[in-house]
């Protein structure tokens, strides 16, 4: 009985080594670094795929040449399990000291004071803001301190499979297509292949795209109060995507369950024409797929536009790291540094720091190229990024997910989902 | 084998070691009573150093941990700030304020009480067959073992994904035969069946244990049998079944623990949601997904105690109720 709950034990094994530590947190402080010759070892982690393993190994290598004082522990895999390990390194009172953290949970670190205010290394000359827009230093000001540094911005996007549509018959939508518009489209696309393509993956339950939604209608998903549409707002989304079923023309509820942490994965499989991705991952799907993809704005951004510069990751330094100083040297190479960024390359989306873009994007190829020209369109017509929600929200985006997929498998109705997305959203983030 | 032998001979017969060996011998002499107080000692603290490596395992990485976790379930934890005592509120939540929990506890109800039953019945049948003296059984038996042996892993939970998937292997098959498909991972009707299938698929383990009760029955009960005309089918019930009772409570009570504290079928196939619409939400899945990705550990450890006591509940259960059934020889 014993031997079969090893496996939790172990898991609350690293509860009770973090809940000792967790007492001494407070007594964390800052070491001296600064002027003292002694060797500094620092450590870094992130998640990513191999090639950018690669690409940040080697700017870490150039990074260490030029600081000959400084070692750099690299602690790098996939996602899968980033997020736990993190925390419990943190409640072990071991946290790394430099962090990429994903914006979902950046204020849930940031907030419970984990995460050092980066504007004081800014004060102290270890780090610059030259070249940084102030509106995304803005969105990663949380109560009142700079807590983090985007690592890499990226923006909405939407592929089309041409190769599909050229056998179809059916024209892929291109620039200043309006929701009404794709909706035709999708039509189109199940008649014409009687049924057996979707003329694209029904996101009814995909938070970011409902995001751009509430922007083009003048409101948020979530701000820093918590919930900010109205549920009219949220019922048009959903009734959109009811329609969308209703025709065909999305795919059906168990095909898009199956896709739905990746949809672009039913676009390669060809179980759809088309759906929405974040431009950084175009690349990479043009790549899986023999199909040419095209790559466009969401649709309905002609009018007042939804899409904005999207915090991809970011980079922050651990409050329980004892050498903030050169933590905080660390981050500057890392996102203002030309020679880094042309090692680092576009892996992690756009530098926010408009100085070393140039650096980052040489040698980019053509899909890349198309990706860069959404992305300026974005920064020359978009919307502002939102500022960070409170605690909480990862579980709304979660909710907002499930409820939809209730809709979609016809459990509820579009009118009780709104309703009880809604009470429930607000006690998750109450 | 003669080399051994006769080292150890070239060894024995050297004087020096006979010497030792004789000045290590039983002393005939009195001992003192201080030494033979420490010769006691040692005696009684010798059997803890060897349980040592056990006895520290559990203390440290079961036992300490547990009751860390029982003191967590009872406070507000995010694991990135101390912990704040927060009394039964977890508790209370769970049974009065969350109908994602309720519906994780249904879930893997049926899991359990569907797959397991499901799964003893077909290592029994594949046991009874192979009982039946077939020339290269350790080969079949090897070849129906090893799905016990990937079927938690990953690997396997990601090979079932596709092959349940809207373009996989059996969809593929049904198309064969004119049938249309459909997403079978992705739908909430039969999500949860593709996993009770995959638990099912990995009867190994209770088949191996089963074959081995099968072999300790006595061949003359079934010789008496059938000198008075019984049937095959009133062997199996009057002889085999009750013969292999013990064993069958013994691989009842492993699969059923083991089934309520399934994950890794469910975190794969679902993507971590435990989705489609809660179909997968396994009880460790929702644990899961509360203390790391919803930062209330608290509430996660107040899970586990739960799900503990309902674990030693259902296995006393089982053990009362046994007597009802199982049929010792002695």
């Amino acid at each position: 009985m014993f031997t079969q709950r090893n496996r939790n034990g172990l898991k609350v094994a690293a509860i009770l080594a973090g809940s000792a530590a967790a007492l001494s947190l407070a007594g964390c402080a800052s070491g001296d670094t600064g002027d003292s010759d002694e060797p500094i070892e620092l450590r870094m982690t992130w998640w990513g795929d191999d090639s950018r393993h690669e690409v940040t190994n080697a700017a870490l290598d150039r990074f260490e040449e030029l600081n000959p004082g400084i070692t750099v522990v690299r602690d790098f895999s996939g996602f899968d399990g980033y997020l736990d390990k993190i925390t419990t390194q943190y409640t072990g009172g071991n946290s790394p000291d430099v962090i990429q953290l994903y914006n979902e949970v950046l204020v849930e670190f940031a907030s419970r004071g984990q995460l050092v205010d980066l504007g004081e290394q800014v004060d102290a000359g270890n780090l610059s803001l030259d070249g940084w827009p102030e509106d995304l230093l803005e969105v990663s000001t949380i109560d009142g301190a700079l807590s983090a540094l985007p690592f890499g911005l990226s923006t909405h996007g939407f592929i089309f499979d041409n190769t599909a549509l050229e056998d179809l018959g059916v024209e892929p939508l291109t620039e200043g297509y309006t929701w009404d518009d794709l909706a035709d489209f999708a039509a189109d696309v199940s008649e014409a292949s009687d049924g057996s393509l979707a003329g694209v993956t029904d996101l009814s339950g995909g938070y970011q795209v409902f995001e751009v939604w509430a922007k083009q209608h003048g409101e948020e998903f979530l701000d820093a109060d918590g919930i900010g549409f109205s549920a009219s707002t949220l019922e048009s989304f959903w009734d959109y995507w009811a329609e969308l079923r209703e025709s065909g023309g999305a795919t059906a509820p168990d095909v898009t369950s199956e896709y739905q942490a990746t949809p672009y994965d039913a676009v390669i499989a060809g179980v759809a024409a088309s759906t929405f991705l974040f431009t950084n991952q175009y690349d990479g799907v043009q790549e899986r797929t023999p199909n040419v993809l095209s790559l466009e704005r969401m649709p309905g951004e002609a009018g007042q536009p939804g899409q904005y510069l999207r915090t991809a990751m970011n980079l922050t330094v651990s409050a329980q790291s004892e050498h903030p100083e050169a933590a905080a040297k660390l981050v500057d190479f890392l996102v203002n540094n030309e020679e880094a960024n042309s090692i680092l390359g576009l892996n992690r989306g756009f530098p926010a720091n408009a100085n070393v873009i140039d650096a980052a994007s040489e040698g980019a190829n053509e899909n890349v190229q198309r990706a860069i020209a959404i992305f300026e369109s974005v920064r020359e017509h978009g919307s502002p990024a939102p500022v960070p929600a409170p605690a909480g929200s990862g579980t709304v985006n979660a909710l907002f997910q499930e409820v939809a997929q209730q809709v979609q498998f016809g459990q509820l109705s579009v009118a009780d989902a709104v309703e009880q997305f809604m009470s429930q959203a607000a006690s998750e983030l109450g | 084998m003669t080399a051994l032998t006769d080292s150890i001979d070239a060894e024995t017969s050297s004087p020096e070691r006979a010497d030792e060996r004789r000045g290590r011998g039983p002393d005939p002499r009195p001992r003192k009573p201080a030494s033979l107080r420490r010769a006691i000692l040692a005696e009684k603290i010798a059997p803890y150093t060897f349980l040592a490596p056990w006895l520290i395992g559990f203390f440290v990485i079961t036992l300490g941990p547990m009751l860390v976790s029982l003191y967590l379930s009872f406070t507000d934890f995010s694991m990135l700030a101390p912990p704040e005592w927060v009394g039964v509120d977890n508790y209370v939540k769970l049974f009065t304020n969350d109908p994602k929990y309720l519906d994780s506890v249904r879930v893997t109800l049926i899991y359990v009480l569907v797959s397991v039953p499901l799964q003893l019945a077909f290592a029994l049948l594949v046991a009874l067959v192979l009982n039946r003296g077939l020339r290269g059984l350790s080969l079949y038996r090897s070849i129906y073992y090893l799905p016990s042996l990937i079927g938690a892993s990953v690997a396997i939970a990601v090979l079932w994904r596709q092959m349940f998937g809207s373009n996989g292997l059996i969809n593929q098959v049904l198309d064969f035969f004119g049938i249309q498909g459909m997403s079978w991972i992705g739908n909430p009707e039969t999500a949860l069946g593709t996993l009770i299938i995959l638990n099912v698929w990995t009867f190994g383990s209770p088949m191996v244990i089963f074959l081995a009760a099968l072999r300790q029955i006595p061949e003359y009960l079934y010789e008496a049998a059938a000198v008075d005309g019984i049937s095959r089918v009133g062997a199996f019930r009057h002889i085999t079944l009750p013969m292999l009772s013990p064993v069958v409570l013994f691989n009842l009570i492993l699969q059923m623990i083991g089934a309520f504290q399934a994950f890794t079928p469910a975190f794969v196939v679902s993507g971590g949601t435990g989705g489609p619409v809660n179909s997968t939400l396994f009880y460790t899945l929702y644990l899961y997904q509360r203390g790391f990705t919803g930062f209330q550990m608290g509430y996660a450890s107040a899970m586990a105690w739960i799900l503990f006591l309902g674990i030693a509940l259902v296995t006393a259960f089982n053990f009362w109720f046994s007597k009802y059934w199982v049929h010792y020889d002695d």
